[in-house]
């Protein structure tokens, strides 16, 4: 639906101006004698009115002009390519340890020695985004990186430079603590006040250890919903975790206790996967555990993100004001014409010394004959 | 040659407001094809005895007993011996009037200012009366006799001046000359000169009345008429004619053809005026530039 409004409407008050024009027809009078029972042309008489109109018009154009007419553009549903996708990267300590089957030589791949074996979740994770990126060229790519707070890496932006060199800085380090559920709430909020034009997709990369609070469990749902976000979560399995659909405890990779698990039960949010299958959007969880599972598990991303998207597009708002600055120019230049053609002297005035001329020239001319 | 005669006058009017006031050199000399009456000597071959050039009659000597104008054979061939004396038609003095319109058209201002264009002709009508002898005398009037600029027709040396000095007092307004109608119970009873100086916007009913009251005297109409008005008209443009009399405004886009409608309508007003006045065996006389003595003088030759 298109309709009319103006950026400043105050302007409006200026309107009354457009009435001048009729009242004061600003063309030079001169006096004359007699001007009684003339037969005026058609012209005459329809002249005056229509300069009247025009200067009106143009008045009251360029005061709707300066007022800022635009309209609002509506909406479209337009089909979209390519996904909008924020790359979740859990670098908490626990993404250092090897990968599953890699996790031998670790000295010798510290120490420099051998690179043979030992390969961290996080090195393993870091390559395969970068080819998973490199090979999407229609994507827009945002990271973030999180430990105990989430970092704003890289915003969403077609600025793919930012995004791989925000992955490759993205070390893994422990500070005891996993800010998951802050740092998805972060990569929410990177789709914040942006149209929604392609497949939204918060790519997480993680181990798990973490614990999403219920009120937190709560906050996201929301969000997933309101942004209308895809969550595809892989899973990075180490040595020593278990697979997440044997409802393994997130943040539990270590020693279960029968007391943790009581604990983590009674949260009834411990588990990882089960909140991301009630989030009320699409998930889908990659549980991976060598580099060949990620390209496998990404190559599924690609899959499930190819699908055109419908979406509904705002147009953007026309501005009307360079239209109407544009015809009141136009109107503007048609009354400077007809001031150019306007008289300024019905007759030049003679004065008495050259009337003096005039009535010699006569004389002389009276002489001749 | 005194110096009313000259060709101009400079300093004459310094101090008034007329003062860049352009006097025309010359005098109109008019010719009447009709003898006046009165006693009064003048210029102008009249009707009553007295000096003059012509031979009226031979009198007898008691009657005219002038012994310059003894007629020698007259009184040989008398048998009866009386003397008999010639009797010549007296040069007589004739009252030249002006009546003015005042209208506010008169004041109009084209290529000539219109009130100078008057003020001009009185001048020089003042001037040729009195270097012939003849009374002057001036009316203007709208809708009412304007009182301050009335001249009763005398001999008057200083007429110019007085015109000069009451000029500035010549403001026209209205949209009638009906005051004119006025004036005529003032005027001689003897037949006299009047100028009726106008132009001649006027309804018909003031015209063929004005004449009508005024048909036992000589009236010479003098049109003003500018050359703003119809021969030197735009050739293009708009503009707003604004009637000085009415005060309605006309919306006009110059071309061709409205040029030569404004002209055409001029030259009808012409017509017409030329038309209403023959029915009285008057013809008018137009100023349709500055006022030339010369050329009155020559439209009293051409007269009869």
């Amino acid at each position: 639906m298109t309709s009319l409004h103006f950026a400043q409407p105050a302007m409006l008050w200026a309107m009354p101006l457009a009435l001048l024009p009729l009242m004061y027809l600003g063309v030079r009078s001169f006096e004359f004698p007699n001007t009684q029972g003339w037969k005026l042309p058609w012209h005459a008489r329809v002249m005056p009115w229509l300069l009247r109109m025009l200067a009106s018009a143009t008045m009251a154009c360029l005061v709707l002009s300066m007022a800022g007419p635009y309209s609002e553009g509506g909406i479209e549903t337009r089909i979209g390519k390519g996904a909008e996708i924020v790359i979740v990267l859990d670098r908490s300590g626990s993404m250092s340890e090897g990968l599953k089957g890699r996790d031998v030589n670790r000295q010798d791949a510290e120490a420099g020695v051998s690179d043979d074996h030992f390969l961290s979740k996080i090195e393993a994770a870091r390559a395969v985004l970068l080819k998973f990126m490199q090979q999407r060229s229609g994507d827009t790519f945002g990271v973030v990186a999180f430990n105990s707070s989430p970092i704003n890496v890289a915003p969403l932006s077609a600025d793919r430079e930012l995004a791989e060199a925000a992955l490759l800085s993205a070390q893994s380090q422990s500070t005891g603590f996993t800010a998951l559920s802050r740092a998805l709430g972060m990569a929410l909020e990177y789709f914040e006040g942006r149209p929604k034009t392609a497949t939204r997709v918060i790519l997480l990369v993680s181990d798990g250890d973490a614990i999403i609070e219920a009120e937190d469990q709560a906050i996201l749902r929301d969000a997933f919903q309101h942004y209308g976000v895809q969550l595809m979560w892989i899973y990075v399995q180490g040595e020593r975790e278990h697979s997440i659909l044997d409802t393994v405890l997130a943040g539990d990779n270590e020693m279960i206790t029968q007391e943790d698990k009581a604990f983590a039960q009674s949260k009834q949010s411990a588990n990882m996967h089960q909140v991301f299958s009630e989030l009320g959007m699409p998930y889908q969880a990659f549980e991976v555990n060598s580099e060949i599972g990620f390209r496998q598990a990404l190559q599924a991303v690609s899959k499930a993100t190819n699908q055109p998207s419908r979406y509904e597009y705002r147009l953007p708002r026309q501005d009307l004001a360079g239209a109407g600055y544009l015809m009141t120019l136009i109107m503007v230049m048609a009354l400077a014409w007809v001031r150019q053609k306007m008289l300024t002297a019905w007759v030049p005035f003679v004065s008495a010394r050259q009337a003096e001329s005039v009535v010699k020239g006569g004389r002389s001319a009276l002489a001749k004959s | 040659m005194r110096w009313w005669h000259k060709e101009s006058a400079p300093g004459l009017f310094k101090g008034s407001p007329a003062t860049h006031m352009h006097l025309p050199s010359g005098l109109v000399h008019y010719r009447l094809g009709w003898k006046p009456r009165g006693n009064q000597a003048g210029l102008v071959s009249g009707s009553s005895a007295g000096m003059g050039d012509t031979l009226r009659a031979v009198v007898p000597w008691l009657e005219y007993p002038d012994p310059r104008r003894l007629d020698v054979r007259a009184t040989l061939r008398d048998p009866f011996e009386k003397l008999w004396v010639r009797d010549f038609k007296l040069d007589t003095a004739i009252p030249v009037i002006a009546l003015v319109d005042s209208s506010a058209s008169m004041g109009y201002q084209g290529v000539y200012d219109r009130k100078q264009v008057i003020a001009r002709i009185l001048t020089v009508l003042a001037r040729s009366a009195y270097a012939a002898g003849d009374a002057f005398g001036m009316v203007v009037a709208n809708a009412d006799i304007h009182p301050k600029l009335r001249l009763p027709p005398k001999i008057h040396r200083s007429a110019p001046l007085w015109i000069a000095k009451h000029w500035p007092l010549f403001h026209p307004e209205g949209n009638t000359a009906q005051g004119l109608y006025r004036c005529i119970p003032t005027l001689p009873k003897r037949k006299s000169l009047l100028f009726l100086i106008s132009d001649f916007h006027w309804p018909e009913p003031l015209l063929l009345g004005l004449y009508k009251s005024l048909s036992h005297h000589d009236v010479v109409p003098l049109m003003l008429r500018d050359p703003a008005e119809s021969e030197k008209l735009p050739s293009s443009g708009f503009a707003q004619l604004q009637d000085v009399e009415r005060g309605d405004r006309v919306f006009v886009w110059m071309n061709h053809r409205v040029q030569q409608q404004m002209q055409h309508r001029a030259n009808d007003h012409l017509a017409w005026l030329t038309e209403r006045s023959k029915r009285f065996g008057i013809v008018p006389h137009v100023i349709a530039d500055d006022f030339n003595p010369q050329a009155l003088t020559q439209y009293f030759l051409k007269r009869q």
